[in-house]
């Protein structure tokens, strides 16, 4: 018979259906995960003034499956005027269901023009 | 090795003896899993680890823990069901340590997906699950029998434990590959002749230590070079799975592959060879 107090058994019992949970857990996403591709989603956080220049505060949200490494990303801003003004920002990992935030900054005010996000490339880590 | 808290150790209250255990279990889970938790390498490997390789890795973990239980095991009895609690109850001391320290260091970004911080938590508590093993019982009441009916398996499970506790906190580290590029063919064969020779000098001291000579079968020159190989086949084990399950040799030619080898053998065979000094 076992000589251990109860409330190590019971922390005991705890460590074994995490360890349960996890193997479970990793089967069924080794099972149901596919070689994919990283996808991102840009939405606008926030635009504000920085100095004589505007801030654009950016989430990127990868939706695909895979995690992109060095993913770099692009904002290009298209004034009324019919001027373009495009800025880069990179991001060093963006795992896969997961949201970063960027930052770009431009000179003419986003407000009064069209903002377009597209992602450049990435790694696969 | 007898301290002075040791000796009063057993003359205490079984309460206090038991939070005195939780708290050396919590230390040695933050002592030995900290580098890791403050290696960034470890976090971006929870963000793109291919789940099969954790799951080798939490699986392999498991019997190495049930053997450090019983080799260094914390409680009298040594029934193989009190070690396997032990070993259970390190993985959710480890869990905890890992989550919160995560927590405090904001790596567990809530914009990040659920899966992806359980995985990097997960990396974490298997190294932390082993130092709160470790510090249960190296810092423990002394009571244990470390030397006694050594079997093979336990032989193995010391050499393993050495070898783990110097070179996972440099595994998934970019070092490894970096060094291993600057090396030229001519450098790798000088540090593989340096690694067996500290190897050897290592297995030699170690058995002089403790008293530990009545082991025998390594007090013959035969003995320590058996015990050297040993140790190097425990080590070039332990390096290569490190290396596939963090991912540091996908892609890699076999020569590349057996550079990276090599670098991490330094650490990993020294840490078995000296594996009966650390613990």
């Amino acid at each position: 018979m076992s000589d251990t107090p109860l409330w190590e058994k019971l922390v005991g019992l705890v460590g074994m259906l995490l360890v349960v949970g996890t193997i479970s857990f990793l089967l069924w996403t080794a099972v149901t995960s596919e070689e994919g591709a990283p996808e991102f989603d840009f939405e606008i956080h926030q635009i504000s003034a920085s100095g004589t220049r505007f801030l654009v505060l950016l989430d990127v949200r990868n939706t695909g499956d895979l995690t992109a490494s060095d993913l770099g990303v692009e904002a290009r801003l298209h004034t009324r005027e019919g001027s373009t003004e495009s800025a880069e920002a990179r991001i060093g990992y963006l795992p896969a269901g997961s949201t970063r935030q960027v930052g770009v900054y431009f000179d003419a005010d986003p407000a009064e023009g069209d903002l377009a996000f597209r992602a450049l490339g990435y790694q696969k880590p | 090795m007898t301290t002075p808290l040791d000796s009063s150790a057993s003359d205490l209250d079984p309460t206090l003896k038991q939070w005195l255990g939780v708290g050396r279990a919590f230390g040695g889970a933050v002592i030995f899993s900290l580098p890791l938790m403050m290696t960034m390498e470890m976090w971006w490997l929870g963000f793109y680890i291919d789940p099969l390789r954790l799951l080798c890795l939490l699986l392999l973990s498991f019997p190495l823990l049930v053997g450090v239980s019983s080799v260094i095991g914390f409680t009298d009895s040594r029934a193989l069901v009190d070690n396997v609690i032990d070993v259970f109850v390190a993985y959710a001391f480890g869990f905890l340590v890992s989550g919160l320290t995560l927590f405090l260091f904001n790596t567990l970004n809530v914009d990040q997906a659920a899966g992806i911080s359980f995985s990097t938590i997960m990396l974490q508590t298997i190294p932390a699950s082993l130092g709160a093993l470790l510090g249960r019982s190296e810092l423990g009441s002394g009571e244990h029998d470390r030397t006694d009916e050594k079997g093979r398996g336990d032989e193995l499970v010391v050499l393993a434990v050495g070898a783990l506790f110097l070179a996972l906190n440099v595994a998934p580290t970019e070092e490894i590959p970096m060094i291993a590029y600057q090396m030229s063919p001519w450098h790798l064969l000088g540090l593989f002749i340096i690694t067996v020779l500290v190897m050897h000098v290592f297995v030699i001291a170690g058995s002089y230590s403790e008293g530990k000579r009545s082991e025998g079968v390594t007090g013959t020159v035969t003995g320590y070079v058996y015990y050297t190989c040993l140790a190097l086949l425990v080590g070039v084990s332990i390096s290569v799975l490190m290396l596939w399950i963090f991912g540091r040799s996908d892609g890699l030619s076999f020569t590349a592959l057996l550079a990276n080898t090599l670098v991490l053998l330094f650490p990993a065979g020294i840490g078995a060879a000296a594996a009966r000094l650390i613990i």
